[in-house]
């Protein structure tokens, strides 16, 4: 009896040992604004090069775009002074004529001039659409056509064009053969009024960034991070994050931290909230899209 | 994210309810969380452990404890290990990259809160208050994806996962108050110290196991076996009632309870039931929560309420538990109280073999199981018993008291010049080896020559010194053979006796006992090389002498005064009352007494403090003999006895 017992035990305890998982574990699901995505946008710093990421905030892939409409109302804040402009811009791809790497990937469409484009009654002037890359470890640009432009650096020059916060830009488009003329309102975002908080320094590896801006609490807002070299005027994007417009972000120190701060003098952090919106389809597909961006530049501590 | 979650360790909570001080309801699981004191109420060993299931949409099965337990005396000492108490979260970070422009990958993290063991001491002062401590281990693991961005030639987004644990110890202090058998009290502390590990990544900050202080205070109330009601108040204002009880091997136990941290009020019930033994218990028991559990929840919920308890919060989930417990003892349970212990008689170490006949203390016994019990008493007295002395079992009825002698041995060796206080340990044992229960009393151990004034225990003094006795009074003898050898055999003894006396007298004095110790008596030898003694002295001496030599004497007890008594030595002259001419014509200086066959025997009363020679201490001590013993009837009235050595 007692053999019995005690092999009862043992076996008890054996299988006891040999049968226990974990206790259940709790999956969160993150209904937070409190998250960001993250994309590098330049790998190479010596030698920056992007496939459309401007001030103008355009910074989407043009290999998937048929047409673009844009327009933007842009501040540069450099220590306590910013600058605004306002920007317009289109560009029709033509989807016959694609642009190559030499290994064969598409790197863009060429561009068309089809007609004349006004914004807000102000006819678009048409210059010329040249485009960065890099292809085997080299830089190079090529010339993809052109597109219009309508920009306003300061009182109406050099074009008459005022980006409209939280109202409406009128786009007209008229063929120079045939067609149908086309006119339409692009809706302007609220404008984006952004301050950094840029703490610790380089030298000790502890910066740390936390971004405030006037959340609206809708939809998304883009920060683009950027660095300027000593005596340069462009920067160079280095990430584009995405974030919800709840008014804060911090950006874990790793993602500063990590850069070789030493070889820049500024950073520019770069707060887009925009519009975006696609009309028609096929060779018709236009992304009408309008941004408010407000560039923040800080020397590097 | 900078965070500050409310993770808290453990508090109050068990998975089998709560059963208030554990002794007196059921055996015990080691639930520190509502046992600080850490008491228990097992006698050796014990073993327990807890598995259950929890249900989560699956079933997922855990060993949630395994503990092991020691009693030694009245140090109780636990240990636990718990590798089902843990708590793991899986969470999206809300940070995620983009990889070759198109693919978005979220990032994941996962935060694991466990405690790994735990060790427990107590210590019972008396039988109302027990206090002790719960020292308890956690560990909390932390998993996290993150985007780390490189940079060489060129600069990259590198997806890595951090990794990092985290330790803390925690420490509570409990105290159990027993007012008496209805009314408990119990306090504790809940996180009273804490000794941590901090994060080093700066991810990991603010989702650390916090430590609120906090307090329990716990209340029983236990008038019947079979009903008992617990109170348990935490001061993060959470609570436990419970109601427990035990009938015929079978228990059961009720408690709903109040969590500060989740919803509803009565957050959930722990119902159990159960049946033990004297040397197992098992008991199955659930947790039943009253609001929905679902294996999803939201992140901004933790990220803002955080957790109380790592097996018992908003995301824990209904539960199964099986808790087994065995009590492994090599002592047995304890089924009778010694009482009282009272020592009757004070130990003369030359009386060696007396306290076998008459108990030198007796003891009240009480049986307090439901069945008769024998018990075996014993004493081992502090240097003067290497062992313990058995006394005869006696069975006692259940719930009788019973007075239980206590018989001694004394060995023959003991030696001990001056009076000593000692220290006597009574046992009382059953059914083991170990005793049920013990007294310690102080005993004086006399010298061994101290007496009691009882002349029957002379005896003792004559023959603890035979071997010198007979030594000494063949070498008288032997001195004398030509004449020895020479008389009638009927008169033997009688020449013998003669010749042993006056040599015996030989230069010996009367001296009496020394002042402070009235009572005490030499042996033979002690007599000798002292050259002189007093009557108990010389008489034991005398008396020593001829027993050695096969003479049978006796010792007369003069009692007709308190303050000074005598003593003197009979003798029998082994002959026949028709024989009394070869000693005396006088028939008045000798008396017959008969022997064991019925025969009449010459005995003759000798005086020996009469220091001259035997004929004249013949004729004093029949002269003593025939007034105190005859004209004054003391052999009739007692005052005079006369005390056969053998």
């Amino acid at each position: 009896m007692k053999k019995l017992l005690k092999y009862l035990i043992i076996s008890a305890v054996a299988f006891i040992l040999f049968s226990c998982d974990k206790p259940a574990p709790t999956q969160l699901i993150d209904d937070t604004t409190d998250e960001f995505e993250v994309e590098l946008l330049n790998k190479d710093l010596e030698n920056p090069y992007s496939s459309g990421t401007d001030t103008s905030g355009i910074t989407q892939d043009l290999t998937g775009i048929t047409n673009l409409i844009s327009v933007s109302g842009i501040k540069i804040t450099t220590k306590n002074r910013t600058n605004e402009f306002s920007l317009a811009q289109a560009m029709f791809f033509d989807k016959s004529k694609p642009i190559k790497y030499s290994d064969g990937r598409l790197l863009a469409y060429k561009t068309i001039i089809p007609g004349t484009i006004k914004f807000n009654g102000t006819e678009a002037h048409v210059v010329p659409y040249r485009i960065r890359y890099r292809e085997g470890g080299t830089p190079k640009d090529t010339l993809i056509g052109g597109k219009y432009l309508l920009y306003n650096i300061a009182n109406g020059v050099p074009d008459p064009f005022y980006f409209p916060y939280d109202a409406s830009v009128s786009f007209e488009y008229v063929p120079f053969i045939g067609g149908n003329n086309i006119s339409f309102n692009i809706v302007t975002p609220y404008e984006i009024n952004g301050t950094v908080s840029l703490n610790g320094n380089r030298s000790n590896k502890n910066l740390e960034a936390t971004l405030s801006w006037n959340g609206r609490g809708e939809k998304r807002v883009l920060v683009i991070v950027c660095l300027l070299k000593p005596g340069q005027m462009q920067s160079i994007p280095i990430y584009k994050m995405k974030t919800a417009d709840d008014g804060e972000m911090r950006i874990p120190g790793r993602y500063l931290n990590q850069l070789p701060l030493d070889r820049f003098e500024k950073i520019v952090f770069t707060f887009i909230r925009s519009n975006e919106g696609f009309r028609g389809s096929g060779n018709n597909e236009l992304l009408v899209s309008s941004q408010s961006i407000h560039s923040i530049v800080i020397d590097i501590p | 994210m900078a965070l500050n979650l409310k993770i808290l360790p453990q508090s109050s909570f068990g998975l089998a309810g709560y059963w208030g001080l554990q002794e007196s309801v059921t055996i015990p699981f080691y639930d520190y969380e509502s046992n600080s004191s850490n008491y228990f109420g097992i006698k050796d060993w014990g073993i327990s452990l807890q598995y259950g299931a929890e249900f989560s949409g699956s079933v997922n099965s855990s060993l949630y404890l395994l503990a092991i337990a020691k009693k030694l005396g009245n140090h109780s000492l636990s240990a636990r290990f718990t590798p089902g108490y843990q708590k793991e979260f899986l969470f999206a970070t809300g940070e995620s990259i983009i990889i070759n422009d198109t693919t978005t990958q979220s990032l994941e993290a996962n935060y694991n809160y466990k405690e790994l063991f735990g060790l427990g001491y107590s210590y019972r002062f008396n039988e109302q208050f027990n206090a002790g401590l719960a020292v308890r281990f956690f560990s909390q693991d932390f998993k996290q994806e993150i985007v780390k961005p490189v940079f060489g030639d060129t600069l990259y987004l590198v997806r890595e996962t951090l990794d990092e644990k985290a330790n803390m110890w925690n420490v509570d202090l409990g105290i159990d108050y027993i007012i008496n058998k209805e009314f408990q009290l119990r306090a504790a502390s809940i996180n009273l110290f804490n000794f941590k590990d901090g994060f080093i990544n700066e991810e990991f900050q603010g989702f650390e196991m916090n430590q609120n202080r906090e307090a329990l205070l716990m209340a029983s109330y236990m008038p019947a076996d079979f009903f008992n009601l617990h109170l348990l108040y935490e001061t993060s204002n959470s609570f436990q009632v419970s109601t427990t009880g035990y009938a015929k091997g079978f228990t059961y136990g009720l408690t709903a309870f109040h969590d500060y941290y989740q919803e509803p009020y009565i957050a959930g019930v722990v119902p159990a039931l159960g049946y033990r033994t004297d040397f197992f218990e098992v008991l199955l028991s659930g947790v039943k929560y009253f609001s929905e559990r679902n294996s999803n929840a939201s992140f901004s919920k933790f990220y803002e309420e955080g957790i109380n308890n790592i097996i018992n919060n908003r995301y824990s989930f209904d539960k199964v538990v099986l808790s087994l417990a065995l009590k492994i003892s090599s002592t047995p349970e304890k089924k009778v109280e010694l009482i009282n212990v009272d020592i009757v008689r004070d130990i003369y170490p030359t009386f060696y073999d007396k306290y076998i006949e008459q108990p030198f203390a007796y003891g009240k016994v009480l049986n307090i199981s439901d069945k008769p019990v024998n018990i075996i008493p014993s004493v081992k007295i502090e240097g003067v018993t290497q062992d313990k002395i058995q006394s005869p079992s006696q069975m006692i009825a259940p719930g009788d008291t019973a007075t239980v002698p206590f018989y001694l041995i004394i060995p023959d060796k003991y030696i001990i010049d001056k009076a000593t206080l000692s220290y006597a340990d009574f046992y009382v044992t059953t059914s083991s080896t170990e005793p049920d229960a013990q007294l310690q009393k102080a005993a004086l151990i006399n010298s061994i020559n101290s007496w009691d004034g009882n002349v029957s225990n002379l005896r003792y003094f004559i023959m603890r010194d035979i071997d010198f006795s007979m030594n000494h009074a063949k070498s008288i003898l032997s001195k004398k053979k030509s004449v020895i050898d020479t008389i009638p055999s009927a008169i033997s003894v009688f020449i013998k006796s003669k010749i042993l006396f006056n040599d015996f007298v030989k230069g010996l004095v009367y001296t009496s006992d020394p002042r402070a110790t009235a009572e005490y008596v030499q042996f033979p030898k002690q007599t000798i090389e002292l050259k002189g003694g007093d009557c108990d002295d010389l008489s034991v001496a005398y008396s020593s002498l001829l027993e050695s030599v096969g003479i049978q004497t006796a010792l007369v007890d003069y009692k007709e005064d308190s303050e000074i008594r005598h003593v003197n030595v009979l003798i029998n002259t082994q002959l026949a009352s028709s024989q009394a001419e070869f000693i005396t014509n006088n028939d008045s200086k000798y008396f017959i007494r008969k022997n064991e066959q019925g025969k009449d025997e010459i005995w003759i009363p000798i005086e020996t403090t009469s220091l001259t020679n035997f004929d004249e201490a013949w004729n004093v001590g029949v002269e003593k003999f025939n007034r105190e013993g005859l004209e004054k009837l003391g052999i009739a009235t007692g005052k005079v006895d006369i005390i056969d050595v053998y």
